[in-house]
C-alpha cells in the first residue's frame, strides 16, 4: 500500500459546528489573498510582498532578516477607522459572528465557574486592552475574504503525512484554516488568522498486515498520553468504517472525541508560579479547618479563565460517507514551503501571551523552533515509551530470559552463601558453650554478621525479581492470547464534554455571573470616595456580601456562611492570641505543671 | 390519648437527641440575646419616644438630627434580636435553617468584634464566646444531627 492509500485509508471525518464558516482548505488559495509583511525588532512594519505577488515561490525568496526579526504573511489588511465605522453600519456588531450564522450560545461560561476563575476572567479581559490583539473588524473582512475565495466550490483538503519510527507506522493529517475566529464568534479565547490543526493515527504490522492502535487529536497546547485514543475503546472513539470520526470546536478547530460542549481552563503563563502556594493553602484548608480528608481536591489548574469549546457536530462534515469529500495531499517528499518557511501564516500582532498571533506551519513553532508534534511525534503523543505490540512481546520475553538467568546465578549464590552460614553456625556451638574462648566467638560471629549482610539482599533480589518474573510471564501469555488492557489505562484526566445537569443554571445567576466582577469594582470605587476612613473594612465587608449572593444563587448559602464563620474565628483566635500572648504562654505552662503534678504524684501513691 | 402520648414522647426524645454542644451554643445565644435586649432598652431611654411615634420620628431626623443614628442602630439591634430568637428556635427544634441563621448571626457578630478590636475597643469576652459556638457549631455531630432532621423532614 502506498503512503497516500494509507492516508485515505484512515482519513478522519470532521464534524463541524452549525455555525462555523471556516474549514480545512488548501494554502494556495490563501497565499494568494495575503501580502508579506515583517516586523522588525525595533517594532517597525515594512511591506515586502503585496496581495496577489505572494506564490508559493516568492514566500520561499532569501532575505536579509535581522535577529529578532518576524516573517508573517497578512490575510486582512488592518481596516481604517472609517472602514470599520462603515461596518459597523452595515452590520451592527462586529462580535457574535457565530450567532448571525446559526450558532447557539450555551449556557453562560462564566455561571460555570467561581470567583476566581471569572476575576482572572476579568483581568484577561482588561488586558486584551493593553496587549496585541487582532482588532474586531478584521473577523468580519477575513469571512468576507474567505467566502470569495471559495465562491468557485470550497476545496475540502488535508495535508498527510506519514512516517515510520521504532516500529510504528504515524499518519499525520494536518488542516489549514483560513481564521480562527474562536473569541470573535463563539466567546473563546483568542482569534488569530490562518490555523494549523493536526489528528493523528499510529498503526503497526503484524504478520505482513497494517492494524491500526491509536488516535490522536491535538487539542490547544495538551502534549502526551491523554491526548490518545485506543483504536478498539468504542465509548470513546467513534468510527465510519476505518475512520476515527473528531468532533470540531467552533472556532478554534480542536478536535474532540465526543461531541458536546467542553469547559476549558486556560492556564495564564504568569500565574502558575503561584500554584504551589495556592495548593498548600487549600490543602491546610480542606484537611485541617474543613476536615474534609477524604475529600481533598487539589488542581493543578487554580488559576485559570474559563472557556467553552462547541464542539457539536450539528454542522457539515467532512470525510468518507459523508456531505463533503476530502482532497488529499501528500507531504512527501517534504516541499519547500514546509521545511523552508518559518515564519507566521497570519497577522502578528505581538501579544505578549501569544495568543492572538497566527501560528507558523506544521514543522516549526511561532518563534522559528521545530513544532514538538513534528520532531517528535510518538514524543507528543506519549507513545515514546509504548512499544507496538509485536516489539512488546518480543521485549518481555528477553526480558524474562534476562530475569531467569539472573534467578539462577542469584539462587546459586545464595545457597553457597547459605550454606557457608550454617557452617559458621555449626562452629559457633562449641565456642558459645566455653566462657574462655569469648574472643573466637566475637570473631566468629562478626563473620556471620558480614555473611548475613551480604545474603539478605541477595535474598530480597530474588525475591523480587521472582514477582517481578511472575508478573511479566502472565503479560507475555496474555499479549499472546490478544487479551487487552483497559483502553484507558494511560489516561490522567479524561476530558469529557459537560454533563447537562451541570448546566443547569436559571437566568438570574447567568446575569449576577456576568455582572458580579464589575460591580464588584464599581463597589470598590464607592468606598473610595465615600468611606475613605474605612477602607479596609468595608472592602471585606463588600467582599463577604459578594461572596453570600453568590452562594445563594449557586444553593451552597450554607456552606459559604460555615466557611466565612469558621474563617472569622480563625481571624478571632489569631487576635487573642496576639493581644494575650504571654498570658496564655503562662497559662498553658501552669496548667502543665499542675497536670504533671497531679499525673506523678497518684502514679506514686498507687 | 394515644396521640397526645406519641407527640410528648417524640418531644422528650428529641430534648434527649440535642447534642450538649447545641445545648451550648444555645446558652451563649441567651445570654448574647439578654444583652441585645438590654442594648435595645438603652436606645429607647436614650431616644424617649413612644414605640408607636417612631417611624415618624425616624423620618424627621433624616439626615438632619444626630438621633438619626441613634434610630439606625434601634432598627439593626431589633433585627439582631428577633433573628437571634428565630435563630435559637431553630437550633433547639434541630432545623437546618436554625443551624445556619445562628452561624450567621455568629459571623456578624465575629466581624463586628474583629472591627471593634480593629477601632481600639476590644470586646475579648464576646469573641471567645462566639469563637465557642462557631467551633461547636462546625462539629460533625452538631452538623450531622442537622442534617439528619432536615432529610428526615
Amino acid at each position: 500500500m502506498t503512503d497516500l492509500e494509507l492516508l485515505k485509508k484512515y482519513e478522519p471525518v470532521l464534524r463541524f459546528t452549525k455555525g462555523e464558516v471556516y474549514f480545512p482548505t488548501d494554502i494556495e488559495g490563501y497565499i494568494a489573498k495575503c501580502s508579506l509583511w515583517v516586523s522588525h525588532s525595533d517594532k517597525s512594519e515594512e511591506k515586502i510582498l503585496s496581495e496577489g505577488k505572494v506564490t508559493l515561490k516568492t514566500l520561499l525568496a532569501k532575505r536579509n532578516l535581522k535577529q529578532g526579526d518576524v516573517l508573517y504573511l497578512r490575510f486582512v489588511d488592518l481596516p481604517s477607522i472609517e472602514n470599520i465605522t462603515q461596518r459597523i453600519l452595515k452590520e451592527g456588531r462586529l462580535d457574535m459572528r457565530g450567532k448571525k450564522r446559526g450558532w447557539k450560545p450555551g449556557r453562560s461560561r462564566l455561571a460555570r465557574v467561581g470567583y476566581v476563575s471569572r476575576i482572572i476572567d476579568a483581568l484577561f479581559s482588561l488586558t486584551l486592552l493593553a496587549r496585541g490583539k487582532v482588532p474586531g473588524a478584521v473577523a468580519a473582512i477575513a469571512e468576507e475574504k474567505s467566502r470569495k475565495i471559495n465562491k468557485k466550490g470550497q476545496n475540502y483538503s488535508y495535508y498527510g503525512r506519514v512516517f515510520r519510527d521504532s516500529g510504528w507506522i504515524g499518519l499525520q493529517y494536518w488542516f489549514f484554516y483560513h481564521y480562527d475566529d474562536w473569541r470573535t464568534s463563539f466567546e473563546g479565547v483568542n482569534d488569530h488568522e490562518a490555523d494549523w490543526e493536526m489528528i493523528s493515527i499510529y498503526l503497526y504490522e503484524e504478520k505482513k498486515k497494517i492494524i491500526p492502535k491509536w488516535v490522536v487529536f491535538a487539542c490547544h497546547d495538551f502534549i502526551g498520553d491523554d491526548l490518545r485514543r485506543r483504536w478498539d475503546d468504542t465509548e470513546q472513539l467513534e468510527k465510519v468504517g476505518t475512520h476515527p470520526v473528531a468532533y470540531i470546536g467552533a472556532g478554534s478547530h480542536a478536535a474532540y472525541y465526543q461531541p458536546g460542549e467542553y469547559l476549558i481552563e486556560s492556564e495564564l503563563p504568569y500565574l502558575t508560579r503561584a500554584l504551589p502556594i495556592l495548593n498548600k493553602i487549600k490543602y491546610f484548608w480542606q484537611t485541617s479547618v474543613r476536615r474534609n480528608l477524604g475529600n481533598v481536591q487539589i488542581s493543578d489548574k487554580n488559576l485559570t479563565i474559563p472557556f467553552v469549546e462547541y464542539a457539536r457536530g450539528n454542522g457539515i462534515s467532512i470525510g468518507a460517507n459523508q456531505e463533503k469529500k476530502w482532497n488529499p495531499v501528500l507531504l512527501s517528499p517534504a516541499p519547500d514551503w514546509l521545511t523552508k518557511y518559518r515564519g507566521l501564516w497570519g497577522l502578528f500582532t505581538k501579544d505578549p501571551i501569544g495568543g492572538e498571533d497566527a501560528p507558523a506551519g506544521p514543522m516549526y513553532n511561532r518563534d522559528g523552533t521545530p513544532r514538538f508534534s513534528w520532531y517528535d511525534p510518538l514524543g507528543f503523543s506519549g507513545l515514546d515509551k509504548v512499544p507496538t505490540p509485536p516489539l512488546e512481546i518480543k521485549y518481555l520475553e528477553d526480558e524474562i530470559k534476562k530475569l531467569k538467568k539472573k534467578q539462577a546465578f542469584l539462587s546459586k549464590k545464595v545457597k553457597a552463601k547459605t550454606i557457608q552460614l550454617q557452617k559458621l553456625g555449626a562452629s559457633r556451638k562449641p565456642l558459645a558453650s566455653s566462657p574462655i574462648l569469648t574472643k573466637e566467638l566475637r570473631k566468629l560471629d562478626l563473620e556471620i554478621k558480614i555473611l548475613l549482610a551480604e545474603i539478605n539482599p541477595l535474598r530480597r533480589e530474588l525475591s523480587q525479581d521472582q514477582i517481578v518474573l511472575e508478573e511479566a510471564t502472565l503479560r507475555l501469555k496474555k499479549l499472546k492470547k490478544g487479551i487487552e488492557d483497559d483502553p484507558r489505562l494511560h489516561i490522567n484526566t479524561l476530558q469529557k464534554p459537560t454533563a447537562s445537569s451541570q448546566m443547569r443554571f436559571d437566568r438570574l445567576t447567568e446575569i449576577w455571573s456576568a455582572v458580579s466582577i464589575g460591580l464588584l469594582l464599581v463597589g470598590f470605587m464607592l468606598i473610595l470616595i465615600f468611606l475613605p476612613a474605612y477602607t479596609i473594612s468595608a472592602v471585606v465587608i463588600l467582599i463577604i456580601a459578594f461572596l453570600l449572593t453568590e452562594s445563594v444563587f449557586r444553593g451552597k448559602f450554607s456552606e459559604s456562611v460555615r466557611t466565612i464563620a469558621i474563617f472569622l474565628a480563625l481571624v478571632s483566635i489569631a487576635i487573642i492570641i496576639y493581644s494575650f500572648f504571654w498570658s496564655i504562654v503562662i497559662g498553658l505552662l501552669l496548667i502543665g505543671g499542675v497536670y504533671l503534678i497531679y499525673n506523678n504524684v497518684r502514679e506514686a501513691l498507687a | 390519648m394515644k396521640k397526645k402520648t406519641k407527640v410528648a414522647v417524640e418531644n422528650t426524645t428529641l430534648v434527649k437527641k440535642l447534642p450538649l454542644a447545641i445545648l451550648i451554643v444555645v446558652l451563649i445565644s441567651t445570654l448574647s440575646l439578654v444583652l441585645i435586649a438590654i442594648d435595645l432598652l438603652e436606645l429607647f431611654r436614650h431616644l424617649d419616644v413612644p414605640i408607636s411615634q417612631i417611624p415618624s420620628s425616624f423620618l424627621s431626623t433624616y439626615k438632619s438630627d444626630e438621633k438619626f443614628i441613634y434610630y439606625i442602630q434601634l432598627f439593626l439591634t431589633s433585627g439582631l434580636l428577633v433573628a437571634g430568637v428565630a435563630a435559637t428556635i431553630g437550633l433547639l427544634s434541630l432545623k437546618k435553617w436554625g443551624w445556619t441563621l445562628t452561624m450567621f448571626l455568629v459571623g456578624i457578630g465575629l466581624a463586628i468584634n474583629i472591627l471593634s478590636f480593629s477601632a481600639g475597643q476590644p470586646t475579648f469576652i464576646l469573641m471567645l464566646a462566639r469563637i465557642v459556638q462557631a467551633i461547636l457549631l462546625d462539629q460533625e455531630p452538631v452538623r450531622s444531627a442537622f442534617e439528619e432532621n432536615h432529610d428526615r423532614s
